[in-house]
This record gives structure tokens, C-alpha cells and sequence, in this order.
């Protein structure tokens, strides 16, 4: 085994890897010698990992098949940057969502051994929270080891599986994906998410993606819960600490892992009520107010997208306006589509000529008026028929 | 296949083909080196299996097949019966239906599905394409669908879930769904049939690669409880079978014998004749072509041109379209073919094939696969393919039932093309090549052990590949990328391994070429670590399909190579310093003067500077200096030396065996290459002693130098010890098993660098037998190519070989 070793060092040299790391061997000395490559230093001490261990570093409890568990309890009134946690309001104005009483629902965020995707990827610490009478409850499961995982995964199904609404954050595309394909691959028949989840992303995105420089979870506490997270563990050193700890048996960054993990579900708890009020009143809270009109309008809530619209009128942008004429136009409100139609068509807007010219020739019926819009179209097929058309009704020579 | 025996050939009164062959072999009898005919076949046939679902018969019977060739039903049995099979057999004898009647059967009655690959995505449309024909004319209701890097986000989960049939390519399979696996449980739970089309290509570095990802692929479906029947479709290789269980590791059932009906063929070798007898000008193989392909469509034989890169063939095509295009008011007779082109492009160009309206195409080796185009008359091959195999594969395209086929290859220049059209005996008696893979090579087998513990956790016991499994885990553990738990090793680290692995390298370190003319950035190569400093140094003229590029800038770090299209006059030729040093011998022989070995050698390798040498006049225009680090590596190869006595004896001074020595390394790495079916900088070429004491580099001035480690210059005649070895490595950490086939075939070797190099037309040497001479006899006093044979005539020695 030793000489497989000292071959594999060799040949990863010179295939452009950088220098192995292991322990010392004089066979493998001197091979390397032979070469004339330096050996990396060696790797620190090695140690197993251990679930009592972790447990107390964590402040939890091993639980049998080797899972540890860990609870805690945020009663209301607690603060949480700009707010103060309270019984959650039913939702009003979060399209798709009205009416939708939040505080029923569970909250789920997954510590992972990487990001990349893919069956190597585990989910070595599951957090979730409920709303309880008197606060915030959040449970977070643990791996204390591989061979964890199986109980892990199926006190978790036993917990949430039933719940009939989970709440995440890029749930869709990465946490339920992931503890999908764990269950599977473990043999564990249940299914999760399948009555109801929402990513609140999705909405986040919609409102913010113009405004902000990105939409991660750290974005949104700052800028919309008005926290600010102090001596945090950063995500992209997570699976560091996972790693550490089962190849050295290290448990101090664990308690870390598990600090930023409530750090996530308490924030994640917090955000409906606030996305809630970014919906009714988008100026206020620096939001995209036309895609977020765009979404009442989506869900089928004309009106409120038409409220919104009028109300910020003077705060549109071009492509806002021309969705406030649409709204006019539908309600028969010709004058002050028109009005904006014809404030856009002065600055060379071409969706607002376009729609000038169609109004002037199907509703007005006024062909030389429509011509004067029509020509000043950009120059394709479609101007050209439109043209040609005008001047036959008009029964005037080009 | 290749028997060389003048058989009956229709009479030239009544046969076009005959009429031909007759007056190119009258006209050009000085150019015709040598000749061979291929005798008629007839079909054989067997009935259509009683079994046969019904709405398959009624597609077959809708495409005008009414019974099966002997190999289909051959195939049919085997693969039904549970075996293994791999079906070799000629272009155009109907072996996708091999493959695709047993799967559709077993998806019509038992909801089995099946998995293609196919090295190329253009085949794998084809194949999708051919598949959904059958489902429309027999209204099976199969789904067939590709899945590759293509393939948009949305569908992903309907070929996932619904696909009978997916179609996909090594490269994705190994990236995108191993890794991903759990979410194709449902068709790895029902996978019946795994099919691999165009096996021959999976060979050298990329076949070792390939055989490792089907290694991990049979590690997921035994996790599903599925065992597929593998079903592998190859050209004529020496040694299909053997490749194919290599592939897969299990026994594979071989199907060779064609049931297709075949005209007789006749082929030619031509060579271009001799225009400067001094540098060894040919006239250009591409004249040659215009005026056998021009002869053949003024009888309005259909014709079909192979070129080697897609310069040739827009050369070509231009050329015959001058003649017989110039008329726009006249159907188009001539067409170009090559992958560049759009898919629809391409379809029209087969249709018109297929349906006669066009009397020749010319292509690259994109027409060489699968893609059905009709029956040709001609075949005519501009340069050599590069090996035997992919030769009758071409001159394949060529043959109707009725009547005979005519197949001309024109040598170009180039030292192989010599050789062969040189050689004629070589070329007509051979057996195609072996194709040889090394899937338990230790850095690739480490590269995909990795790769399978992301993809499952590997458990005690468990087998894969067959070196020592547990030694490889326990050296990734120390690595800290595996955690061993129990009887198991996880994977603990924060990266996605297969997009470190490319499947056409060994080891990470892939150097890319980066196109950046017009202020563009596109990638249009790629180069090993391990040849990167001789190809891709600053100032390099860099080949891509004969196009040159200049390298502007080198990236040694970021492993990219800025180059921008140039039109220069010269090619640049990288001065190699490389000293070897023998570890290990695993095998010699020995006769009274010389002796061969195979085995373990260090090597050490340094670009000092480059040479710009001028096309066809060779002289040396220009030098420049390489700063690149140096590299080592441990690798295998085959070397040979002469005794002291017998090399004192022989030459008049060491000078005169050093340049003996580099040219017959240079002619016998040509020949090495060839027999070896690998690419040519898969093997690496060294002159030196066999102790790293010094090595033998040709200098700018042209002569052979001696040089010592540091790369200071030594005299010969100075050293106490004189044994200098040619030495061919396999240009690979860790070698790729090209060695010792070459050790075994050490004496065909010698004897075809020897026989090339004697048969050359030039005076002194040039790039087509001993390499490019820069200095004239009078500067070194003594002929290079005489040295060089002399060299090879010792080494030849065959009195008595005596393996030691």
C-alpha cells in the first residue's frame, strides 16, 4: 500500500497537481528526492469525530442513531435588529400569498457540506421553526456522523413532513432538492414540500433585484429587517467547519455553524410581515414599484396594480408609464392613456407611438392623425403594412 | 477484408469503374505504387424474428425491409439472449438497426429503457432522428430524446422522468448525470440496454477515461438493482472484443461477419511524383486529387473526397466547383461537408446524396461516421487518414451492391504518407490497428475513484478497477477528500470533482487556446500539460485544421494560450533539451550488436528556444528564446542502443552516430506512432545516455549536438563512455501503456523507419524521412540519411534476438 502511496505522490507532481500532504514515509522520501520536489508540511493531528462532544459544544442533546439535537426558544418582544419579534399578522398584500396566515408556517434552512450540487453534497445540519403562543421555537438537527444521517433525515420527515406549508429561502432550487435526494438515497420513503412551499426569493426578487446589488439572505436582514449580524460565521466557511470536524473531531466552529443557522431561521421568520409592507407600499421600502405592480397584476389583482401604478405615477419609469396606460387603456380611460402615450411618444418612445397610431385608427378612426404616428415608427415590415394601410383609408396617395 | 489476390473484375467494356481504374492505371502506372481488389460479396439473409412485435414489423416494412442480414439477426439473438455484444461490421450494413430492434422491443413490451452514447452530439441527433422515423412508421410511441449541454433547463426533467430512449455523449454522462443520479432514479431503476456507438474511437488516453466513467455508471445501476445489457457498435479494429470487455469489464460477444450484400472495390495507392529531387518535393497531393476527381465526373461517377482538414476540403471544393459549378443556371453538382456547418446545411447536403443530385462531396472525417449517404462510386482519400482502421472506413463509403467501387489514396508529403504509399505491402497485408486503453492507469483511475465516492459513498468490499481500492482511499483520505466511517468513505470536500476531470487528459492542468483575433475569445483547442511548452511557447506558429495562429501570450499559470490568425511562410519547431534516465527494466532483448528494453524512465524536459524554418526550402529564417519552467515526469518507454564496440566500429566518428542516432529517432517515432494508433504527441522521441548524463539535441546551426545537464555543449569525442539510446516515451505521467506493445513490435519498428528512409527520393534527409535538415553535407562532411540507416541497420540486427 505504502509503494501506491509513494507512486500516486510522484505521478500527481508532475501531472501539474500541486504537493501531497501526508504523513512521513521513507520510501516516499525518497521518491520525491528523486524528483527533486518539495513535500508539503504535514497535515495537523488527526482525531474521530465524536456526538457527545458535539452536542456539548453546541449546547444540545445526542439523539439515537447518533443525530444531535439542538432547541431553543425566542419569546416575543425579543429584538431582532429593527424588529421586534411579534405574533405574525395574516399576509395581505403578497401576491399569490393574500390572506395566507404565515405564522403557520415552517421555516426551513440547511447547513451544507458545499454548494456546488450533486449527490456528494450533505446536509449536515437541518434548522426549522415554528411560531408557538408565546414566541419562536427552532429545533436544529445535526449529523454527529455519517451513519447519522438515516435518523436524521427521518425525525426531520416525522417533524415537518406533515406540515402543511414550508417556508424557505431559495428552498426551490437548492434545500428541497437536496433533502429530497437525501431521503432517497438513504431509502427513506417520505416526501416533503409536497401540500406547500414558498421560496420567499422569488417575491424578494421581484420587489429588490433593480435596487439592490444582489437578493442573498445577508442582503435582505440588512436592508429590510435592519440587521446586522455581529462576529458571523461567513457561508462559504461552513463546510470547512463540517469538515474539521470529522477529520480532527474539532467542535469549537460548531456552535458558530449553529449561531448563524438560528441567525437564518429567526431573520427568515421575520421577513413576511416586512416583504408584506415592501408590497403595499413599495416607495416607502426602496422597492421596484412596476414589477411589484406587475405582480399584483400577475396574481390577478388588477386593481391593486393599477392603484399602485396611479399613485407613484410621477415616480415611473418609461416601461411603468407604458404599463399605467395599459391599465387606462383597459379601463376605458382613453384621455389619460393618451396623455402618457403622447409625453413618451415626444421622447421617440416607440411602444407608445405603436400604440398612438392603433388608437387613432381603431378607436378615433382619425387616419391622418394615426399616419402622423405611424411614420414616425422605425422603419420594418410592420410600419410599412401599417402605412400603406393608413394611406388607403385615407385614400391619399403616399 | 484485405486480400491480396487479383480477382475477376467486371470487364472494363461494361463497367464505368473498370473503364476508369484502366486509364488511370495506363496513364499514371509511374504514380500507382500499389494495388489491391476486394472481391464481390453477396448478402446473406435471415427471416425477421417470429417474436418480433408487430408494430416494429410494420415500421421495418415501411422502410422496405423485409428481412434481416445475417449480423442483424445475428446481434438480435445475442443481445436477447442477455450477452454482451459488440457488432463490427462495414459502413452502411444497417448496424443501427442491431441495436435499435432490441431496444425498441424491450421498450415496447416491457417499458425497459436504454441509454446511448455517442462521441459526437451531430450523431447523436442523427441517431434521435432515425429513432423517431421507426416510432412514426410503426406508431410505437417511444421516446427518444438527447441530453447534453444543450439540452435547455426546462426539458432536463421530462427527458429525466418520461424518456424511453436518452441519447447523451461521455463527456455529459460523466459531468452532468452520474453526479446527479438520484435524480434519474426512475431510469436507472428500468435501464435495460446501454448502447455505445462508435466504440473505436474510445481508445488511448480518452478510451481510459471512458472506461472508468462506464465503471461508475455500472456502480449506479447496481445501487437501482438494474444490470444492462451492453451493446457496443465499432469499426474494423484488430481487437474488438478485446476493447470492448476492456470498456465495460465483461465478456463481449463479437459479431463480425457482414450479411450485406457488396461490389467488388479496387483500390490504388498513388503517390504525387517527384517535381525537386534536392528538398524532395512531390507535387501537391491536392493536384493529384482534382485530376482523378475531374476523370470521374466527366463519366458522371458519383465521387466522394476525404480531406484531412477543412482548409483542404474549402481548397478542393473550390477547385472542382470551377470546373463544374460555373454555370449558375445548372444544378450544383459539387458540395462541401464539414462540421463547421449548420445542421441544416448538412441534412441538405445527405439529401441530395441519397438522392443522386449530387455527383461529389468532399469532406472532412465528419463523413467518415454513421451518417447514411447514398451509394458512392469513388473514393478518393487526400493524404492518409492516419491509421489503417479509419482508411477502409473511409474507402467503406464507397461500393454499391451491382457494381464495383473504385478507392484512391494520395500520399501528401508527410513522412506517414510516404511510408505508407511507400510500402505498399505494409498497407495492403495489414490488419488494422489495435486500439489499446489503460483504464487502471494510477492518475486516471484516482481521478474517477474520486469522482464515484461523490457520487456514493464507497463501502468495504466493494471493487473497482484493478489496482488495490482501499490503498487508493486511504490515500485520498490523508488527502482529506474522503472520511472513512465505519466500512465506508464519504466524501468531504466542498467542490464538484468531475469538473476538475477532463476525460482527455490525464491529471489537471489542461492547457487552453484561446482564440482572440478580431477581439474575439474563443477557446478552438485544447493541449496537455505535458505538451503544452513545445507547442504553445510564445511566438509558436500553432496548427488548428492546418490553419496557423501565432501564440501572443502564454499564461503558464492560468493555463491559456492567447493566439491570433497569421499568414506566415514558416513553421517554428521547438528546440527540446530532454535527458532520461532508466529506473526500471521490465523486459530486454539483446543480439550480438544492440539491444532493446522496455521500461520505467524519469525524464526531465526543457525548451530552450525555437527554430522558424520556411515551408519547402527548410532554411532556418529565425530564432527565438523560451522561458517555461522545466518538467519532469515518470513515465514508460521503449528504448534501444547499440554496443560501444560495434558503434566505434561502424562510424568514423561519434559526431557521425549522434547525427545517425537523431535520425533514426525521428523516423522511428513516425513509424511508432503509426503502429501504435495513437496521436502523434502521444509518444515523446529522446536521444541520449541511457545514465542522464547527457543528452542529444539537434542545434540551431542543424548538426547534432551533445549536450550535458546543465545544457552546456560537449564534445563526443571527449567522453570515456559512449552508448547513446533512442528512447520513445509515452508522453504521459505514469505512461499509458503504449510502451511495451512498442517493445514487442521493436523490430517492425527499426525495419519501417529503415525502409522509409531508404525508399525517400531526397538526397541528404528531409522532413519526410530523417527530419529537416539545416545543414548541408559539405558543413557536416557525411550524408544524415546514410548515418541514419547505418544506425538502423545495427540496431536491426537480427541474428539472434535473445530476450534477456
Amino acid at each position: 500500500m505504502s509503494s501506491l502511496k509513494s507512486r500516486l505522490d510522484a505521478l500527481r507532481q508532475q501531472g501539474g497537481a500541486s504537493g501531497p500532504a501526508g504523513a512521513a514515509d521513507p520510501s516516499i522520501h525518497q521518491r520525491l528526492e528523486r524528483l527533486r520536489c518539495g513535500t508539503a508540511p504535514p497535515r495537523g493531528q488527526r482525531g474521530r469525530p465524536d456526538p457527545e462532544a458535539l452536542a456539548e459544544a453546541v449546547g444540545g442533546v445526542v439523539e439515537p442513531g447518533g443525530f444531535v439535537r439542538v432547541e431553543r426558544f425566542v419569546p416575543w418582544g425579543t429584538g431582532h435588529g429593527g424588529q421586534t419579534l411579534r405574533p405574525l399578522p395574516a399576509l395581505e398584500h403578497l401576491p399569490g400569498m393574500y390572506g395566507l396566515e404565515a405564522s403557520q408556517w415552517v421555516f426551513l434552512d440547511t447547513e451544507t457540506s458545499g454548494l456546488a450540487g450533486g449527490t456528494g453534497t450533505v446536509p449536515f445540519l437541518c434548522g426549522f421553526a415554528r411560531f408557538g403562543h408565546s414566541g419562536l421555537h427552532l429545533s436544529q438537527f445535526m449529523l454527529g456522523g455519517f451513519g447519522a444521517e438515516a435518523a436524521m433525515l427521518r425525525a426531520l420527515m416525522d417533524e415537518i413532513g406533515p406540515a402543511p406549508t414550508l417556508a424557505t429561502y431559495n428552498g426551490k432550487s437548492f434545500d428541497l432538492p437536496l433533502l429530497r435526494d437525501r431521503v432517497r438515497l438513504q431509502g427513506i420513503g417520505a416526501s416533503l414540500g409536497e401540500t406547500g412551499h414558498l421560496d420567499l426569493l422569488h417575491p424578494v426578487r421581484r420587489a429588490f433585484a433593480s435596487r439592490w446589488p444582489d437578493c442573498r439572505l445577508a442582503t435582505v436582514e440588512s436592508r429590510l429587517l435592519d440587521y446586522a449580524r455581529i462576529d458571523d460565521l461567513p457561508g462559504a466557511e461552513v463546510p470547512d467547519v463540517w469538515f474539521s470536524y470529522l477529520h480532527r473531531g474539532a467542535t469549537t466552529r460548531m456552535a458558530d455553524v449553529v449561531r448563524h443557522n438560528q441567525d437564518d431561521l429567526i431573520s427568515l421568520a421575520q421577513i413576511p410581515p416586512r416583504l408584506d409592507a415592501a408590497y403595499a407600499d413599495p416607495r416607502a421600502h426602496g422597492a421596484d414599484i412596476r414589477q411589484v405592480a406587475a405582480a399584483h397584476a400577475g396574481a390577478g389583482e388588477t386593481s391593486r396594480a393599477f392603484e399602485l401604478l396611479a399613485r407613484f405615477a410621477d415616480t415611473l419609469c418609461r416601461a411603468g408609464q407604458l404599463d399605467l396606460a395599459d391599465h387606462l387603456r383597459r379601463r376605458g380611460d382613453w384621455e389619460r392613456a393618451c396623455a402618457i402615450w403622447e409625453r413618451l411618444a415626444e421622447h421617440g418612445c416607440v411602444e407608445a407611438l405603436e400604440r398612438l397610431a392603433k388608437y387613432h385608427e381603431h378607436v378615433r378612426r382619425d387616419w391622418r392623425r394615426a399616419l402622423v404616428f405611424a411614420c414616425r415608427l422605425p422603419d420594418d415590415v410592420g410600419r410599412s403594412r401599417r402605412v400603406a394601410r393608413l394611406y388607403a383609408k385615407a385614400g391619399v396617395a403616399p | 477484408m484485405a486480400e491480396p489476390a487479383v480477382k475477376q473484375m467486371p470487364s472494363a467494356a461494361t463497367d464505368p469503374i473498370a473503364r476508369l481504374t484502366a486509364g488511370l492505371k495506363k496513364r499514371y502506372h509511374k504514380r500507382i505504387t500499389g494495388e489491391l481488389v476486394v472481391p464481390a460479396r453477396p448478402g446473406r439473409y435471415e427471416p425477421v424474428p417470429e417474436d418480433l412485435d408487430p408494430r416494429l414489423q410494420r415500421a421495418l416494412a415501411a422502410r422496405g425491409i423485409e428481412r434481416l442480414y445475417s449480423h442483424q439477426r445475428q446481434a438480435w439473438d445475442a443481445i436477447r439472449g442477455g450477452r454482451h455484444t459488440v457488432v463490427v461490421t462495414p459502413t452502411a450494413s444497417g448496424k443501427t438497426l442491431c441495436y435499435n430492434l432490441p431496444v425498441l422491443q424491450n421498450a415496447l413490451h416491457d417499458g425497459g429503457k436504454a441509454l446511448y452514447f455517442f462521441p459526437t452530439k451531430a450523431l447523436s441527433q442523427d441517431q434521435v432522428a432515425e429513432l423517431m422515423e421507426l416510432n412514426e412508421a410503426g406508431d410505437l410511441g417511444i421516446r427518444a430524446y438527447t441530453f447534453d449541454g444543450d439540452t435547455p433547463g426546462d426539458a432536463r426533467k421530462a427527458v429525466r422522468t418520461r424518456g424511453d430512449i436518452v441519447v447523451t455523449n461521455p463527456d455529459m454522462l460523466h459531468q452532468g448525470v452520474l453526479p446527479h443520479h438520484t435524480k434519474w432514479a426512475q431510469f436507472f431503476e428500468s435501464l435495460k440496454y446501454v448502447v455505445i456507438d462508435e466504440m473505436h474511437t474510445y481508445r488511448g488516453v480518452f478510451g481510459s477515461h471512458v472506461a472508468n466513467v462506464i465503471r461508475r455508471l455500472q456502480r449506479i445501476c447496481r445501487f437501482y438493482g438494474s444490470d444492462p445489457v451492453f451493446i457496443l457498435s465499432s469499426a474494423t479494429i484488430a481487437n474488438p472484443a478485446e476493447l470492448a470487455a476492456e470498456l465495460i469489464g465483461q465478456d463481449v460477444e463479437a459479431v463480425t461477419e457482414s450479411g450485406a450484400p457488396a461490389g467488388a472495390k479496387h483500390l490504388l495507392l498513388w503517390n504525387p511524383p517527384v517535381i525537386n529531387a534536392d528538398l524532395g518535393i512531390r507535387a501537391s497531393a491536392r493536384s493529384q486529387t482534382t485530376r482523378i476527381a475531374r476523370l470521374a465526373m466527366r463519366q458522371r461517377l458519383k465521387t466522394i473526397i476525404f480531406a484531412r482538414s477543412r482548409l483542404m476540403v474549402e481548397v478542393l471544393t473550390k477547385y472542382l466547383k470551377d470546373v463544374f459549378d460555373s454555370d449558375p443556371r445548372k444544378p450544383v453538382r459539387v458540395a462541401a461537408y464539414r462540421g463547421g456547418y449548420l445542421p441544416t446545411e448538412r441534412r441538405e447536403t445527405e439529401r441530395s446524396l441519397r438522392k443522386g443530385a449530387l455527383d461529389c462531396v468532399i469532406s472532412t472525417s465528419a463523413l467518415e461516421l454513421g451518417v447514411d449517404i447514398g451509394s458512392l462510386d469513388v473514393c478518393l482519400l487526400n493524404g492518409y487518414p492516419g491509421t489503417i482502421a479509419a482508411t477502409w472506413q473511409r474507402l467503406g463509403r464507397a461500393g454499391r451492391r451491382e457494381r464495383s467501387a473504385l478507392g484512391v489514396m494520395v500520399a501528401t508529403s508527410q513522412p506517414l504518407d510516404q511510408y505508407i504509399v511507400r510500402n505498399p505491402d505494409f498497407f495492403l497485408g495489414a490488419s488494422p490497428e489495435h486500439a489499446r486503453i489503460a483504464p487502471d492507469q494510477l492518475l486516471i483511475l484516482l481521478d474517477h475513484v474520486r469522482c464515484a465516492a461523490f457520487e456514493l459513498p464507497f463501502r468495504r468490499g466493494e471493487r473497482f478497477g484493478n489496482e488495490d481500492l482501499e490503498g487508493l482511499l486511504a490515500y485520498l483520505e490523508e488527502q482529506g477528500v474522503l472520511h472513512q466511517e465505519s466500512d465506508q468513505w464519504h466524501w468531504t470536500e466542498d467542490s464538484y470533482p468531475a469538473n476538475s476531470v477532463s476525460l482527455r487528459s490525464v491529471a489537471e492542468g489542461n492547457f487552453v487556446v484561446v482564440d482572440i483575433t478580431d477581439g474575439g475569445r474563443k477557446i478552438i483547442a485544447e493541449v496537455d500539460y505535458s505538451s503544452a511548452p513545445e507547442t504553445l511557447y510564445e511566438g509558436a506558429i500553432y496548427m488548428v485544421q492546418s490553419s496557423p495562429f501565432q501564440v501572443e501570450t502564454l499564461d503558464w499559470e492560468g493555463r491559456k494560450a492567447y493566439v491570433r490568425q497569421t499568414r506566415v511562410d514558416y513553421y517554428t519547431d521547438a528546440i527540446d533539451y530532454t535527458r532520461l534516465k532508466i529506473l526500471e527494466r521490465f523486459e530486454g532483448a539483446q543480439t550480438g550488436r544492440a539491444e532493446s528494453a522496455c521500461g520505467e524512465v524519469h525524464l526531465v524536459r526543457r525548451i530552450p528556444g525555437f527554430k522558424k524554418i520556411r515551408y519547402y526550402t527548410h532554411e532556418n529564417i529565425g530564432f527565438g528564446n523560451i522561458n517555461l519552467p522545466d518538467q519532469e515526469m515518470h513515465t514508460t518507454a521503449a528504448w534501444w542502443q547499440i554496443h560501444p564496440d560495434s558503434l566505434e566500429a561502424a562510424f568514423e566518428s561519434r559526431q557521425q552516430a549522434l547525427d545517425g542516432f537523431l535520425g533514426a529517432a525521428y523516423a522511428m517515432h513516425h513509424v511508432a506512432a503509426l503502429r501504435t494508433m495513437a496521436e502523434p504527441q502521444d509518444l515523446g522521441r529522446a536521444v541520449g545516455d541511457g545514465d542522464a548524463r547527457w543528452f542529444a539535441t539537434v542545434g540551431v546551426s542543424g548538426r547534432g549536438q551533445m549536450r550535458s545537464l546543465d545544457g552546456g555543449e560537449l564534445a563526443p569525442e571527449q567522453q570515456d563512455r559512449f552508448k547513446p539510446a533512442v528512447f520513445l516515451y509515452d508522453n504521459y505521467p505514469g505512461g499509458v501503456g503504449l510502451s511495451a506493445p512498442l517493445f514487442e513490435q521493436r523490430a517492425a519498428v527499426v525495419g519501417g523507419a529503415r525502409a522509409m528512409i531508404a525508399a525517400c527520393d531526397c538526397d541528404h534527409g528531409c522532413p519526410a524521412c530523417v527530419g529537416p535538415i539545416l545543414a548541408s553535407d559539405e558543413v557536416r562532411g557525411f550524408s544524415p540519411k546514410q548515418v541514419a540507416l547505418k544506425v538502423l541497420e545495427l540496431l536491426n540486427d537480427e541474428q539472434s534476438q535473445i530476450p534477456s
